[in-house]
């Protein structure tokens, strides 16, 4: 399935319809509930929990200001341990950088740990165009590769596909028995994918973290296969956005404590690399990415947006994510952070309603190890996405409001408008037809039964003449009885 | 004409112009975990309780007499025909326990193929965790560095006096390691044996590296 930026999240997309079937978000709101109790639970039990926030967002705060000097201090040390430094504003130019690296090695096949970079960079797509065979090797990044479809998650890429599904999966496209046993599904995708990292010409990793004092990455992960991917094959490529760099080396341990913690309730993940330029015989590329992060920074009040270690704490928090999954949040990076960073990458003009995708209740904030302040950026977004051009825009959207305000204009309006809301629902309670709309929000749920007293301030003047008559003031509690 | 890296940091410096030039200090190192000065026997304790919560198992051996007692044992209970190892002090006087044709000593002519058809592979670790169960190798070859990933077992091999509280009580170690600007190659933490939860949650060992880990310490 090809992923394009330009489909510009629309929150509300026809990848969303299985959410309204019984069996749809279910395993996603069990799984997010519980990685986020662990979470919870361990947070709780650390003391020192608050004050590691406080001081990963201080050192973040740091980096993202003076990140000009720290990029060049990185390239300049890791240049001179061997590795080759390129720079890429967009992902066209990052594109052709590894195209440029693939071609020059000979390269016909490529292993892939997870980057969400690459994600954005549509790499896999621009890689099989020019007749290079891009395999993904995390687990989860496998089977959403195999299946065409995308990650629903940044850290549990395939949380949507049941163990069935993946036994099908592999029946149908690895010609292998179908089983659904976990321990051979694992061996499957063991078994097929070691072929491929010991015949690539090519491995390419993210970056957890960019080292500028010492000139170094770390990358983070739990099966081994970025390890695999960045060791087997002769070239390692490791892409990195501007916003990774962290100051220096003796800062590290704090983010390595709060990453796993947050991310899958690890103390440590099952494997931490730091990446100190090439082994001898190696050739080791890092390509540093903008595509549209500049903006973020450009912006005070979205700016510490670039502090996010992409733990996905605040996926598995949010309400509104574990319901609605990540699909439809329309492009890479679902979720809060997502919701935020989105429209500033792809443009709010594409992806305004993101912003609006969220209960405000503050929870993401609550979990979020670099303590950033999601639910106001999404305030501040919701206003630019209704005064800039953006799909909240919409001639629709302006009626409804200039009806609204209509309405709430004049007391005989409201009355009105609320006399025809009654009797409309009392019409689509009755009527087999409904309007396109009310039927999606209707698979799923009933509509609320209609007060048998009639509306709030019929009842209130019955009462406030009841309580004259009695000498009593009315209050909200005289009302309720 | 200006290189695209010359574009980004202008732009990125245009980004941050509202910023007087010392609006945020530069932060010191982070107050992580308190120091702690347990005596070995009590990290050890710490230490084993926490390899066995990620699925590995932690030994302590006396001597080096001990270890390759141990390392025989373990080898005819999984039927290791071929050990893979890197020659090291340590290594040569356990392995020298094993029969020689189940030794084999691996070298940067070894291509990843054979080094992945190896039964196990015994690496050296020069620094161990206690609260987490993990050891940190320094791979500065490819070979060494696919040794830790590539067999389906793994075995640490170590000295209990490089047994550390935790990862920040280490650290210092480790970033005196890194300011050396001849170190290449990789240092890896390892905390457990390779694992997955992305099918259902449901955890499973070994879908890419090892399924199996032990870490040898010897007094």
């Amino acid at each position: 399935m090809k992923i394009s930026p330009l489909e510009g999240a629309a929150f509300h997309t026809a990848e969303t319809k299985w959410l309204a079937e019984p069996r749809g978000p279910k395993a996603l709101e069990v799984a997010t509930k519980r990685s986020a109790k662990t979470r919870d639970e361990i947070a709780a039990r650390i003391l020192q929990w608050e004050s590691w926030r406080e001081q990963a967002s201080r050192i973040k705060a740091y980096a993202i200001a003076h990140l000009d000097e720290l990029l060049s201090q990185f390239e300049e040390n890791i240049t001179a341990r061997g590795a080759t430094v390129l720079w890429a504003e967009n992902a066209r130019q990052a594109n052709e950088h590894l195209l440029t690296i693939a071609k020059k090695h000979n390269v016909r096949m490529v292993v892939k740990s997870k980057s969400m970079v690459s994600e954005e960079m549509e790499l896999n797509h621009v890689l099989e165009a020019q007749g290079i065979q891009a395999v993904e090797t995390d687990l989860g990044e496998f089977l959403v590769q195999l299946a065409g479809q995308r990650p629903t998650h940044i850290v549990t890429p395939a949380l949507h596909l049941s163990a069935e599904d993946v036994g099908r999966l592999f029946a149908e496209k690895l010609g292998e028995p179908f089983t659904r046993q976990h321990e051979q599904l694992t061996a499957i995708a063991r078994r097929h994918l070691r072929r491929r990292f010991l015949e690539a010409g090519m491995g390419i990793s993210g970056t957890n973290f960019a080292i500028a004092d010492v000139g170094a990455i770390c990358v983070v992960e739990n099966e081994g296969n970025a390890g695999l991917s960045m060791a087997t094959p002769p070239v390692h490529v490791a892409l990195m956005g501007i916003e990774k760099i962290i100051p220096s080396i003796v800062h590290l341990p704090l983010f390595l404590q709060l990453l796993g913690r947050s991310g899958t309730g690890q103390k440590l993940t099952a494997y931490t690399h730091l990446i100190y330029g090439p082994s001898p015989g190696q050739r080791f590329y890092v390509i540093i990415v903008d595509n549209g992060r500049t903006r973020i920074l450009s912006d005070p009040r979205l700016r510490s947006a670039l502090h996010c270690i992409r733990c996905g704490a605040c996926l598995n928090a949010c309400p509104v994510y574990r319901r609605v999954g990540g699909w439809a949040y329309g492009w890479i990076y679902p979720g809060p952070i997502g919701a935020v960073i989105t429209p500033m990458l792809v443009g709010i003009d594409k992806a305004g309603k993101l912003p609006f995708a969220s209960s405000l209740c503050g929870a993401c904030y609550e979990v979020c190890p670099v303590k950033i302040d999601i639910p106001h950026k999404l305030v501040y977004l919701r206003h630019l996405a209704t005064t800039h051009r953006s799909p909240v825009r919409s001639r629709l959207e302006k009626l409804v409001w200039w009806g609204w305000s209509l309405t709430m204009g004049r007391k005989w309006r409201y009355v009105l408008a609320t006399g025809l809301a009654r009797l409309g629902m009392r019409w689509v309670s009755w009527s087999p037809w409904k309007p396109k709309l009310l039927r999606a929000w209707l698979r799923a749920r009933d509509l609320p039964p209609l007060p048998p007293q009639g509306p709030f301030r019929k009842s209130w003047k019955k009462l406030e003449k009841e309580l004259q008559i009695s000498g009593q003031p009315p209050t909200a509690q005289s009302h309720k009885a | 004409m200006a290189t695209p890296r010359e574009r980004m940091l202008e732009r990125i410096r245009q980004a941050l112009r509202d910023l007087p030039p010392n609006a945020v200090d530069r932060p010191g190192t982070p107050q992580v975990w308190p120091q702690d000065t347990s005596p070995p026997e009590v990290l050890f304790a710490r230490f084993e309780q926490e390899v066995a919560a990620v699925n590995g198992e932690a030994i302590r051996v006396g001597s080096a007499e001990q270890a390759a007692a141990r390392l025989r044992a373990l080898a005819e209970q999984f039927s290791w025909h071929r050990i893979g190892c890197r020659q090291h002090e340590l290594t040569d006087a356990i392995l020298a326990g094993l029969p020689p044709s189940q030794v084999c000593r691996v070298t940067d002519s070894w291509p990843p193929e054979k080094i992945a058809e190896l039964d196990a592979a015994v690496v050296v670790g020069e620094i161990f965790l206690a609260d987490t169960g993990s050891s940190l190798i320094l791979c500065h070859e490819r070979w060494e560095r696919l040794l830790c990933y590539l067999p389906p077992a793994c075995v640490v091999l170590g000295h209990l006096e490089r047994l550390y509280c935790h990862l920040p009580a280490a650290w210092p170690v480790v970033a005196a390691w890194s300011q050396d600007r001849h170190t290449q190659g990789e240092f890896v933490i390892i905390t457990g044996p390779s694992r997955t939860s992305d099918i259902e949650k449901v955890l499973t060992l070994g879908v890419h590296g090892p399924k199996q880990l032990w870490i040898m310490l010897v007094d």
